[in-house]
C-alpha cells in the first residue's frame, strides 16, 4: 500500500477551492514532485500532509493510517521550509536535536545520531555556531539534518531551493535527492521549477488551479503530456490549433487553422474532423536555409521574426507560411551551426512521432 | 601585519584656521556642553539631593546636612508599619508583574498573530487604560470592588494594577512579537513539539525581551502607584507610597529621604542591570 495517500482532498477558502479534489498516492521510499505554476495549491496541499491545514474535505493517510484529524505533532512527518526555519536561538546541535528531544532520546543516543546527521551534510564542523553565522547553503543543510535525525514517515519540501543562487540550488538538488535515496524516506518535494522537478523525481505531479493534471514519472509526463498545460508547463511547447483534415491508415494529417497540412505519427482513437490542439517542442524543430532540407515532410517556410542568443542555444521567433502562425525553435549553438539574423528565410521541420496531440 | 598597505591617500593640507574662529568654535563647543550640564543637573539634582538628606543627622529635612548618620534608615526598618508597607508593595509588585505578564503574552499573540473581526477595537481596548485619568480608574474600581465585596484586600489591589499594567506588557511584547515568524512554531510542531512545549521552547526565549521589559513595567508601576491604590486600599492593605504619603502629612523627618534612596537603588538596579543582561541575548 502506498506510504502517504491523499483521497480526494479539497481546500476551501472563501468561496476559493485552493485544493480541489486531489487524490495522489506516493509509495514506499519514492520521492513525488508537486509541480505547478505559483499559486496553484503546492504548499496548501504540502501542508495539508504535514497538518497545518485542515483540508475541507477528503482523507490524509500516512502508512495506512488515517491521520486527518491528528495534530501536526503527532504526525511523525519532517518537513524542509523555504526559509529553512531554523530556531535562531539555538546552535546548529541543538536545532539539530530539537526532534529528538521532542521524542524523548536519551542524551547519549542524541547525541550520536545528531552527529551522524550532521556528518551526513556535511557540517559536523559547524555544529556550535548559530543559524546567523550560516550561509544560506549551510542553513539549508541543518534544515535538512534536522528533519532527517528524526527518521520520519515522510519528508515534506516546500520550495527549499529557491532561496537560494542558480549554482547552489543545482548541487543542493543533486544532494537532497542522493540523501533522500540514501536514506530510503517517502518524500513530497514541491516545486515551480520544472526541471527541478524533471531532475530529482521519482513521480511527478503537475498541478494547475487547485488539481492534478497529470501523474507520471519524469519521462511520462514528458514525452507524453496528458493536457495542453502540462506539454507547455514542463518544457514549454508551441501550439497548433486544428482539425484532423484527413486519415492515412492510421497517421493522421492535421491542418491548422494556419493552413499548414501537418503529419502527425500513428493516432489510434482519432478521426476526420475532430478538432484538435497539436503540441511540437522548440527543441524537437531543426532549422535550415530554404529549401535545404531533404523530404517533404513536415517541412514548412519561414520568416525569422527574432533571434536571442542564449549561451549554448539561440532561439528564434518563426513565422511560418502561410497563415503567419508562431513558432518558437531552439537551436545547440554547435561549431557548424549558422546563427539567422532577423528577416531571414528559412524553412523548418519536425518529426511527425514529435507532435504531441490533444483533442479538444 | 598588512604588506600592501596603501599610502595614505594624499589629502590638502587642511588651511590653518583664523584665531578668532578656531576660539568662536572652542568656545561653542564649551557652552553647549555647559547646557547639556545643566539639563542633567537639573533633572537629578533632586534625587542626589534626597540621597543626601537622607543621611542627615538633624530631625529635620535640611540641605546640605549638618552631620551625616545612619539614624533614618534605622528608624525605616525598625517601624514595623513602614517594613509591613514595604513588604505589601513587593509583594503586590511581584504578583501584579507576575499575572500582568501572563495575560500580557496572552493577549499580544491573540493581538498579533491572529486576524479576526474587530482586532483593532479590542486592542485599543486593552490599551486604554493608559489614556483613562487614574482617579476615574480609582473612583470607578472603588465602586466595583465595593459591589463585588473584594475592597481593601491583597487582590483587589493585584487586580487594580493588574489592569493598569496589563497595557505596559502588551505594547513590550507585541513588539517583540512582530519580530517572530510563526513558521517557527510550525517547525517546532513538526518536529513534535506540542503547542505549549513549542512556545515554551521556541517562542517564549525570541520575545523574552519584550516579556521581561513588560514585567518590570509592571512591577514598578505597582510599586510606586498611589492614586488608585488610594482609593482600594484598605486600612489593612498599606502600601509603601501610601505609607510615605500618609506619614509626611504629620512628619517631615529624613525617615521618607531614606525609604527614597532605597526605592532609588532597587529601580536603579533593576533598570540597569537587568534589561543588559536579558536584552543582549
Ligand atoms: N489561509 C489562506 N486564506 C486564503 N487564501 C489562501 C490561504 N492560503 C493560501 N491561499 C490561497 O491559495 C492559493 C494557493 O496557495 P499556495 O498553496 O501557497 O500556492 P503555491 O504554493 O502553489 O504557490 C493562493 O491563491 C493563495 O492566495
Ligand atoms: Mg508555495
Amino acid at each position: 500500500m502506498a506510504d502517504v495517500q491523499l483521497k480526494s482532498v479539497s481546500k476551501v477558502y472563501g468561496r476559493n477551492a485552493v485544493v480541489n479534489d486531489i487524490s495522489l498516492d506516493v509509495e514506499h521510499g519514492e520521492l513525488l514532485t508537486l509541480v505547478g505554476p505559483s499559486g496553484c495549491g503546492k504548499t496548501t496541499t504540502l501542508r495539508i500532509v504535514a497538518g497545518f491545514v485542515k483540508p475541507t474535505h477528503g482523507a490524509v493517510y500516512i502508512q495506512g493510517k488515517d491521520v486527518t484529524e491528528i495534530p501536526p505533532h503527532r504526525r511523525d512527518t519532517g518537513m524542509v521550509f523555504q526559509q529553512y526555519a531554523l530556531f535562531p536561538h539555538m546552535t546548529v546541535q541543538k536545532n539539530v536535536e530539537f526532534g529528538l528531544a521532542m521524542r524523548k532520546v536519551g542524551a547519549r543516543e542524541r547525541n550520536t545520531r545528531v552527529g551522524e546527521a550532521l556528518e551526513l551534510v556535511g557540517l559536523a564542523h559547524l555544529k556550535d555556531r548559530y543559524p546567523r553565522q550560516l550561509s544560506g547553503g549551510q542553513q539549508q543543510r541543518v534544515a535538512l539534518a534536522r528533519v532527517l535525525v528524526i527518521r520520519p514517515k515522510v519528508l515534506l519540501f516546500d520550495e527549499p531551493l529557491s532561496n537560494l543562487d542558480a549554482k547552489l540550488r543545482l548541487e543542493m538538488r543533486l544532494e537532497i535527492r542522493r540523501l533522500q535515496q540514501e536514506v530510503g524516506i517517502t518524500s513530497i518535494f514541491v516545486t515551480h521549477d520544472q526541471e527541478e522537478a524533471i531532475t530529482i523525481s521519482d513521480k511527478i505531479a503537475v498541478m494547475n488551479f487547485g488539481r492534478i493534471e497529470q501523474t507520471g514519472t519524469p519521462m511520462e509526463i514528458f514525452s507524453r503530456p496528458a493536457t495542453p498545460f502540462v506539454a507547455d508547463f514542463v518544457g514549454t511547447s508551441n501550439f497548433l490549433e486544428g482539425k484532423l483534415a484527413a486519415m492515412e491508415g492510421d497517421c493522421a494529417i492535421f491542418e491548422s487553422a494556419g493552413g499548414l497540412r501537418v503529419r502527425l505519427g500513428p493516432s489510434p482513437g482519432l478521426a476526420a474532423g475532430d478538432n484538435l490542439v497539436i503540441a511540437v517542442r522548440p527543441e524537437k524543430i531543426i532549422l535550415a536555409e530554404p529549401a535545404a532540407l531533404p523530404g517533404t515532410e513536415n517541412v514548412f517556410e519561414g520568416e525569422v521574426a527574432e533571434t536571442t542568443w542564449m549561451g549554448p542555444l539561440t532561439q528564434y521567433l518563426i513565422l511560418l507560411k502561410p497563415g503567419n502562425e508562431k513558432l518558437v525553435v531552439k537551436q545547440q549553438n554547435l561549431d557548424t551551426s549558422r546563427i539567422f539574423r532577423k528577416g531571414e528565410k528559412v524553412s523548418v521541420r519536425w518529426l511527425p512521432e514529435n507532435c504531441l496531440r490533444f483533442k479538444k | 601585519m598588512n604588506a600592501v598597505s596603501k599610502p595614505a591617500p594624499a589629502r590638502p593640507e587642511p588651511r590653518p584656521a583664523l584665531p578668532w574662529r578656531r576660539l568662536g568654535e572652542g568656545l561653542s563647543q564649551v557652552l553647549q556642553n555647559l547646557l547639556i550640564a545643566l539639563i542633567y543637573a537639573f533633572l537629578l539634582a533632586p534625587i542626589i539631593v534626597v540621597v543626601i538628606v537622607s543621611f542627615s543627622e538633624s530631625a529635620y529635612l535640611v540641605f546640605p546636612p549638618k552631620a551625616l548618620s545612619l539614624r533614618w534608615y534605622v528608624a525605616f526598618f525598625s517601624d514595623s508599619d513602614f517594613v509591613r508597607a514595604l513588604k505589601n508593595s513587593l509583594m503586590v509588585g511581584a504578583t501584579t508583574a507576575l499575572i500582568s505578564s501572563t495575560l500580557g503574552i496572552l493577549a499580544s499573540i491573540g493581538l498579533v498573530k491572529y486576524k479576526f473581526r474587530f482586532r483593532d477595537l479590542l486592542n485599543s481596548l486593552f490599551l486604554s487604560p493608559l489614556t483613562f485619568p487614574a482617579i476615574v480608574l480609582g473612583i470607578a474600581m472603588v465602586v466595583f470592588y465595593a459591589k463585588v465585596k473584594l475592597s481593601g484586600t491583597f487582590w483587589s489591589l493585584v487586580c487594580a494594577h493588574v489592569v493598569l499594567t496589563v497595557p505596559y506588557v502588551i505594547r513590550t511584547v507585541s513588539a517583540s512579537l512582530y519580530g517572530f515568524d510563526n513558521v517557527l512554531l510550525e517547525a517546532a510542531a513538526n518536529l513534535g513539539a506540542s503547542p505549549f512545549t513549542a512556545f515554551r521552547r521556541v517562542m517564549l526565549p525570541l520575545i523574552k525581551a519584550g516579556v521581561i521589559a513588560g514585567a518590570i513595567f509592571a512591577f514598578i508601576i505597582s510599586f510606586d502607584e498611589l492614586v488608585v491604590t488610594l482609593f482600594i486600599a484598605g486600612p489593612r492593605m498599606t502600601t509603601l507610597p501610601i505609607k510615605i504619603f500618609n506619614y509626611i502629612e504629620y512628619t517631615s523627618d529624613p525617615t521618607v529621604a531614606a525609604i527614597s534612596s532605597i526605592l532609588i537603588v532597587i529601580m536603579l538596579l533593576i533598570g540597569v542591570f537587568l534589561p543588559r543582561n536579558f536584552v543582549a541575548a
